[in-house]
């Protein structure tokens, strides 16, 4: 015992790829997950994960990988949700619920009609073991690429989430902005459903950067702790599935809930509830 | 005047120019409710964020800016203050750091919007002497607000608006009965009638 515990499960080269990619995805979700609990998106990135459905289910019929779709899938559901939301005068909340019914109901239609053959329990719960070296690198460019974004239009980001009329006044292009930030969530999103699926992958993107900022003191150390966070859920989960045989997806959630139930004791009960400054 | 909203009608020109090209020149404090309070930033990160443009792309901070920062903190009094949690904040500490925001861009002309809806009376006298001491130095001070409580003695001129312009100039000369009551119609009794130890037939008794 020891050492062996992590080595052991990467004599098998599905678990090396699922390992990559669980780190990946839990870290990216992570630290877009602490822009989306700030900015009150959970739903909107709720909705994000549903609409991928139909797209799956037609791009699965032309004989295409979740993997393949990813990219384009994850810019169309952003581009129309950020346009119906800002077109509609019903509210974002409604219009957001509409359009998350509506392309999930969609979704399972086509998969009838069309007579796809997808497991839907991988689809909605993830089957991170079935990666893949193409979904690998797939999930690699997505990591790099959504975080060189963030990377650059950090500040401008940030000033939009948080005072976007203020950020409107000094000239900043508030719609790219909005639109910029709707699609790296999407491909965040998109790119970690074979890990987690889509009913989970919300966990994975919300639950470590709400852990953080239990916390933490400020918005930057939020985002490293959740990060970090992010990774020991999904790579902790994942261990803990190959040697309980559980299904990783679900069991990464719990870690990550996990993590939250022991950030929200130590913040509520503890004398200094802020324990990590930057 | 800060470039947001298109004109419906007439013209507006600042220093000559359409809003749109003369956002430079604007600083503009944002009401308090407009702001996503959920971010846990530092006040230098908010004070900072005077100095994004859109051709800010470096998310590091640097010593040129800092400075800048710095000295607007010293202006509004809350240098003190640089690495707290603006959650941490009281309601006219927040609007000197949105202050201190315009400060950072130098701008000359400041639009400040319901600057003094969320503060204390002590926090409001505190902010007023900060404006005029900004004001010293030679800027353009516009503040949108609802309260004409001793407005006569804040500001040097008044714009009333209700739709449509209803008087300007000396707020001693133009805040005259009739004004206040295209202004604020109906309720123009309740203004009248309500002063402090006073609240008229609308103090529930």
């Amino acid at each position: 015992m020891g050492i062996e515990i992590l080595t052991d499960p990467l004599r098998y080269d599905f678990m090396v790829r699922a390992l990559i990619t669980a780190l990946l995805s839990g870290v990216m979700l992570s630290i877009l997950g602490s822009f989306t609990i700030n900015k009150n998106m959970g739903f909107m990135a709720d909705a994000i994960a549903h609409s991928t459905l139909p797209i799956i289910a037609v791009g699965v019929f032309f004989g295409f990988s979740i993997s393949e779709l990813g990219i384009p899938a994850a810019i169309v559901i952003a581009l129309f949700l950020g346009f119906i939301i800002k077109n509609s005068n019903i509210g974002e909340d409604t219009s957001i619920g509409i359009i998350f019914s509506s392309f999930f109901a969609l979704g399972f239609v086509l998969i009838s009609v069309l007579e796809v053959s997808i497991n839907l329990e991988d689809l909605l719960f993830g089957q991170i073991l079935a990666v893949s070296s193409f979904d690998v690198i797939v999930i690699f460019i997505l990591f790099v690429t959504v975080l060189a974004i963030l990377f650059v239009f950090f500040k401008q980001i940030l000033f939009y989430s948080f005072d976007p009329i203020g950020a409107q006044v000094r000239d900043l292009n508030v719609t790219f902005l909005n639109y910029l930030f709707l699609i790296i969530l999407s491909l965040t999103i998109v790119g970690s459903l074979q890990t987690v699926g889509i009913v989970l992958v919300l966990s994975l993107l919300l639950i470590p950067a709400a852990s953080a900022k239990l916390v933490t003191k400020t918005f930057l150390s939020s985002i490293k702790v959740g990060a970090i966070f992010g990774a020991v859920s999904s790579v902790s989960g994942l261990y803990l599935s190959y040697y309980f045989n559980l299904p990783s997806g679900p069991t990464m959630s719990l870690v990550a809930s996990s993590i939250f139930i022991l950030s929200f004791t130590v913040n509520k009960f503890m004398q200094k509830p802020k324990l990590i400054n930057e | 005047m800060a470039g947001i909203t298109p004109l419906s009608h007439g013209s507006l020109k600042i220093k000559g120019m359409d809003p749109n090209e003369a956002k430079s020149f604007i600083g503009y404090v944002p009401q308090n409710s407009q702001i996503n309070w959920n971010f846990p930033l530092s006040v230098k990160q908010v004070v900072e964020m005077g100095l994004i443009t859109k051709n800010t792309f470096n998310p590091f901070s640097n010593r040129k800016n800092d400075a800048i920062v710095e000295d607007s903190l010293n202006k509004v009094g809350l240098i003190e203050k640089i690495s707290e949690n603006i959650n941490n904040l009281s309601g006219g500490q927040l609007q000197r750091v949105l202050l201190a925001r315009t400060l950072t861009q130098g701008a000359d002309i400041l639009l400040l919007d319901e600057a003094f809806s969320a503060v204390d009376i002590g926090a409001e006298d505190d902010l007023m002497k900060l404006i005029n001491g900004i004001k010293q130095d030679g800027k353009t001070i516009l503040i949108a607000t609802h309260d004409i409580n001793n407005v006569e003695k804040k500001f040097d001129e008044v714009l009333c608006l209700n739709r449509h312009c209803c008087a300007f100039g000396d707020p001693s000369e133009v805040l005259t009965e009739d004004v206040i009551q295209e202004m604020y119609g109906s309720h123009t009794q309740i203004l009248k009638e309500h002063t402090p130890g006073n609240h008229g037939d609308h103090n529930g008794n």
